[in-house]
Parts: structure tokens; C-alpha cells; sequence
């Protein structure tokens, strides 16, 4: 069986309010993701990314449809304990991800709750915090890290739990710029090294031209799924949806605009660097 | 004319204790009415600690803050009126809704400085129209709002007090790209009168060099600069030493100019941009 979370016809709402407006999170969704894709999920504020997530790890459950994980239905209770190792969930708020008083116990957290052997527990801790680069903080309070610091400790006890996937939900959103450069290549890092699918919910721009894949949700329903040179190459559907071009590509259309024609796929500095050293050449 | 002035400003966490931490150290600083002013700096600057002076939620060790002219801890009355002056949005403002419907959470503050129902009312419908809050949510739940929504009702509630100077700490942090250009037109809007101020704190760089008129950077509790956006982002190395950013548009002209095309590097906004690279090439055809 081939491994990969499954969205089929998928339909959820939060509580209908008091006008029995409906108001749908998630609208006849179906999706496809496989186990070692590197994803960026993206839209609007309100679009239904979080939801999108919280239903792929069975925190919540479609109201029709069928969502399956690795061939797991979610709505099936005796499957929830298995998903919910099989895909991990980064949040925003570092602090609120945190359980224990040291860094070593609080990844030893979710591997103790499975009922494993000490020795197994102890083999996984350490593995999930070199992953993390986290190893020489193994016994210090996580208080006394920093934001980004928190998020990778948050990311080793998932780690520790062996997903297959992980969500990370707007979580470098907190940080500042370099915390959040670390944890966008701790993610690329667990896709290549450890085959983990990830699936990355942002608003930056910039780090969405870094994956193989984007998914834009808007209404609950997905209004693109494709490359991100494919997505950046139409910036009035964009606006339509909220967002907008990395800084580097909003150059290329505003030159283009003025007769210099760099190539629209141009996604990221070095690309535009190349694209307009050969156009230099070319015009002499 | 300053706004606020901050004088040698220390602060310390614990102070006394074996874990004293300096937050602040000896800050002094001035903004300028109708200006919008940006502080950056890395995790743990002090650029929150900082902000919560600015009104008097923080009492500093030593070191003096002016509001308006006003030395803000000289007497009660004084700290009452920078607590009007100062309107502080914290992060995350979304998590501080509380009331019943949108239009009562925003009427909050006016009605708290003594503005009857009416003026709290109408200032609040003010507001809300100014942060584009949809006239159909105005009597729901803020409960029931999404994200964006709910930030844009927990802002308005600040502006609905009508402070002289706007503080927001981390405002655009998990807003959509749309909402973060809707922030910065509202708020370069509410200076343009050049009677209010807004100080924003944020980690958004390209978004700063866009905004500002004038940007401080902490490090470690230091003020390390104070300067106008073109003179911060100037100095790549050093910035990157403060464990900061610089815009995307600044680092690709900075590797333009490494690959060997001599281009003016002082640029940080994209129509800048366009302009200096059409005014490059269109040189070299005069060349």
C-alpha cells in the first residue's frame, strides 16, 4: 500500500452560528499528498490551512468525506492513536508546545506515553536532538532557550515519535529572521535525510519558491496545487487570493512592464542574479 | 518637534538577584510627531521590554521618558494621560478580545477614558471602518472571526482611543500578504495628519525598510543604531551581526554588485529598484 494522506470529498465546519449561516472550514476537498514531499501550504488568512491540518492528524474529524492516512481512516477511533504518530503538528507559539523541565525530558515526553523500553526511549531522545542540532542542550530548562531554540525542541519530540509527516503550522511566524531560516532548513534537512513529508503553512513569500510543491487553500477549497515557478508566474490570481509575489519576482513583472524581459519563472535572488548578468551580455 | 523621548534608560529583570539581567541599557532616543519610527533586533533585544516603557507599563531603574513634552512618572496625572497619549498594541492583540460583540470590544477603550455610549459608539464604528472591519461583523461574537479579522478588531480598538502615538509590537506576524499592505496603508494613513506618531516594532524587514522614516536597533538591550532605512540597511555585516535581515531586494542588489555589475546597492524597496536597474541600463546604451 502506498504511503500517503488521503483527502476524499472532505467536508468540515466549525459550530454553525445562531443565523444558521453555514460557514465551511473545508469544502469538498480532495488531495493527495505522499510520504517524502516537500509541500508549502499557503492562503489567506481564514482559508482553512490549520484546519486542513488538525484534520490530517485526526484532532478533528471530517463531517463527510473521508480522510484516510497511510490507508488509516481518521474517523475510525481505533486508528487515531497510530495517525497521530504518523503525523506530527508544529505550531505557532513555541511556549505553548512545551511540557517538561528539561530539554532531554520533554522530548522523552511522547516516546514514554507510547509505553516503550527505556533503552529504546533513550536511543530516540538522543536521535531526534542531533536531528534538531539540539544534542549540547539535552539538559537545559526550556525556558531559558530561545524562540527558535523552543520550536526544535518542540520538532525533536515529534521526532522522537517517528512520523511520517509533519505539519508545521505558521512555525516560524514567532521568530525572528534567523530563527525562522533555521527551522525552514531543519525542514528540508528531515525531507531529504529521513524521507519525512512535510507540509509547510507560511505567509512568507520568499520561502515558498524553496518547495517542490504549493497548495493555495481559499474558502476551505484548493484553488491551485503546483510548482512554485508555476504559482509565482500569475500575480493578478495571487492578489485574488490574499498573497502576493516574493520581493524578487514583484521586480521581474514591474521590469517586464517596462520592456525588460528577464523570464517570469525567476523565483529567487540567484536566479535573477544569472537571468540579468545574461541579459547584460545579450544587450552589450 | 519630539513626540517621545527616551533618556539613558536602564532596565533589569530581577534586579538584585543573581539572575539580574539587564534588558535596557542606558537607551536614549527621539521621535519625531508624524513619523513612523521602527525598532528591529534579534529574539531577546529588549524590544518589547522597551515598548512597555513607552507608556509606563514598565518603570525603568534609572533613565527618564517625555510624552508630549511630559515626564511620564513625574505624578499620577501625568501617568493617567500617557496611558490616553500611548496606545500599545501588544503581539499576538487577537488573544486580548473579550467582549460580546465586535463594536463593544472596540467602544472598550473610549468608553474606559470616559466617553459616554454614544461617543464610544460612534468612535468605534470609526475605527472600524478605518481597519475595513465589515459592517455585517460588527454585531457578531469576536469569537467567531477569523485571524485577520480578529487582529483588524483588536487594532481598532487602540484607534478608537485616538492615541498621539501608536505602539504595535510584531503587528504583521501571521497576517496574509494582503493584510499586511491593508496594516501598513492604515498606518501610514494615521500619520499622515502629522499630529500622530506610530512606533512599530517588527521582525519583517522588508516590510520596515517600506514603512519607516527612521529605524532603531537593539542588541542585547543597546541602542547599536538610529538611523534613516537607507543608512541601516547599509551595512549588511553589521546587521547580520545583531543577528538580523536585510530587505530581499538590498541582498539582490548586494550580490548584483559581488557578480561584478556596478550598480547603487542603497535600495530597498522594489520601485527602487526598478528605477535604479532602467536607470542602469539605460546608461550603458548612452555608454
Amino acid at each position: 500500500m502506498e504511503e500517503k494522506i488521503v483527502f476524499n470529498h472532505v467536508n468540515f465546519d466549525y459550530e454553525i452560528s445562531e443565523n444558521n449561516e453555514v460557514n465551511n472550514a473545508i469544502f469538498d476537498l480532495n488531495i493527495e499528498i505522499k510520504k517524502g514531499e516537500f509541500v508549502c501550504l499557503i492562503g489567506r488568512n481564514g482559508s482553512g490551512k490549520s484546519t486542513f491540518a488538525k484534520l490530517s492528524n485526526a484532532i478533528l474529524i471530517p463531517d463527510s468525506g473521508k480522510i484516510t492516512v497511510d490507508g488509516l481512516d481518521t474517523s475510525d477511533i481505533d486508528n487515531k492513536f497510530e495517525i497521530r504518530k504518523k503525523v506530527g503538528l508544529i505550531f505557532q507559539n513555541p511556549d505553548n508546545q512545551i511540557v517538561a523541565t528539561a530539554v532531554d525530558e520533554d522530548v522523552a515526553f511522547g516516546p514514554e506515553n507510547l509505553g516503550l523500553p527505556r533503552e529504546e526511549i533513550v536511543k530516540r531522545v538522543n536521535f531526534a536532538l542531533d536531528s534538531v542540532d539540539m544534542t549540547e542542550y539535552k539538559n537545559y530548562e526550556p525556558h531559558k532557550l530561545s524562540g527558535g531554540q523552543k520550536q526544535r525542541v518542540a520538532i525533536a519530540g515529534v521526532i522522537a515519535m517517528k512520523p511520517d509527516y509533519i505539519f508545521f503550522d505558521e512555525s516560524t511566524a514567532m521568530l525572528d529572521p534567523i530563527g525562522r531560516q533555521q527551522i525552514l532548513e531543519l525542514a528540508k534537512k528531515l525531507n531529504e535525510e529521513l524521507k519525512i513529508g512535510i507540509i509547510f503553512i507560511t505567509h512568507h513569500m520568499r520561502d515558498v519558491a524553496l518547495f517542490d510543491r504549493v497548495i493555495v487553500l481559499n474558502e476551505g477549497k484548493i484553488a491551485v496545487d503546483d510548482n512554485p515557478k508555476k504559482i509565482f508566474s500569475n500575480p493578478e490570481k495571487l492578489k485574488m487570493l490574499g498573497l502576493s509575489l516574493p520581493e524578487v519576482s514583484k521586480l521581474v513583472w514591474q521590469l517586464k512592464s517596462e520592456g525588460i524581459d528577464l523570464g517570469t519563472d525567476i523565483t529567487n535572488i540567484d536566479e535573477f542574479v544569472d537571468a540579468f548578468y545574461l541579459y547584460l551580455k545579450k544587450i552589450g | 518637534m519630539s513626540v517621545v523621548r527616551v533618556e539613558n534608560l536602564t532596565y533589569k529583570y530581577n534586579a538584585g538577584t543573581l539572575n539580574e539581567v539587564t534588558a535596557l541599557n542606558n537607551i536614549s532616543f527621539e521621535v519625531d510627531k508624524g513619523q513612523i519610527v521602527g525598532i528591529i533586533g534579534k529574539t531577546g533585544s529588549g524590544k518589547s521590554t522597551l515598548v512597555k516603557h513607552l507608556n509606563g507599563l514598565l518603570k525603568s531603574d534609572s533613565g527618564k521618558i517625555f510624552v508630549c513634552e511630559e515626564n511620564i512618572w513625574e505624578n499620577k496625572k501625568a501617568l493617567n494621560r500617557v496611558r490616553f497619549n500611548v496606545g500599545l498594541c501588544f503581539q499576538y492583540p487577537e488573544y486580548q478580545l473579550f467582549a460580546e460583540t465586535v463594536l463593544e470590544d472596540i467602544a472598550f477603550g473610549p468608553m474606559n477614558m470616559g466617553k459616554n455610549k454614544e461617543e464610544a459608539q460612534q468612535l468605534a464604528k470609526e475605527s472600524a471602518k478605518l481597519l475595513n472591519v465589515d459592517e455585517k461583523l460588527w454585531l457578531k461574537s469576536p469569537f467567531e472571526l477569523s485571524g485577520g479579522q480578529k487582529r483588524r478588531v483588536s487594532i481598532a480598538g487602540i484607534i478608537a482611543m485616538k492615541p498621539k502615538v501608536f505602539v504595535l509590537d510584531e503587528p504583521f506576524s501571521s497576517l496574509d500578504p494582503e493584510s499586511v499592505e491593508e496594516l501598513s496603508n492604515i498606518l501610514k494613513e494615521y500619520v499622515s495628519n502629522g499630529e500622530n506618531t506610530v512606533i512599530v516594532v517588527s521582525h519583517d524587514m522588508t516590510q520596515m525598510a517600506k514603512i519607516c522614516d527612521k529605524i532603531l536597533v537593539l542588541n542585547k538591550g543597546e541602542k547599536v543604531l538610529d538611523d534613516v532605512p537607507e543608512k541601516i540597511f547599509e551595512d549588511v555585516n553589521l546587521l547580520k551581526k545583531y543577528g538580523l535581515d536585510i530587505p530581499d531586494i538590498t541582498e539582490l542588489f548586494l550580490k548584483l554588485s559581488q557578480k561584478g555589475i556596478d550598480i547603487n546597492t542603497k535600495v530597498y524597496t522594489v520601485q527602487r529598484a526598478k528605477d535604479i536597474i532602467l536607470d542602469f541600463i539605460k546608461r550603458g546604451a548612452n555608454a
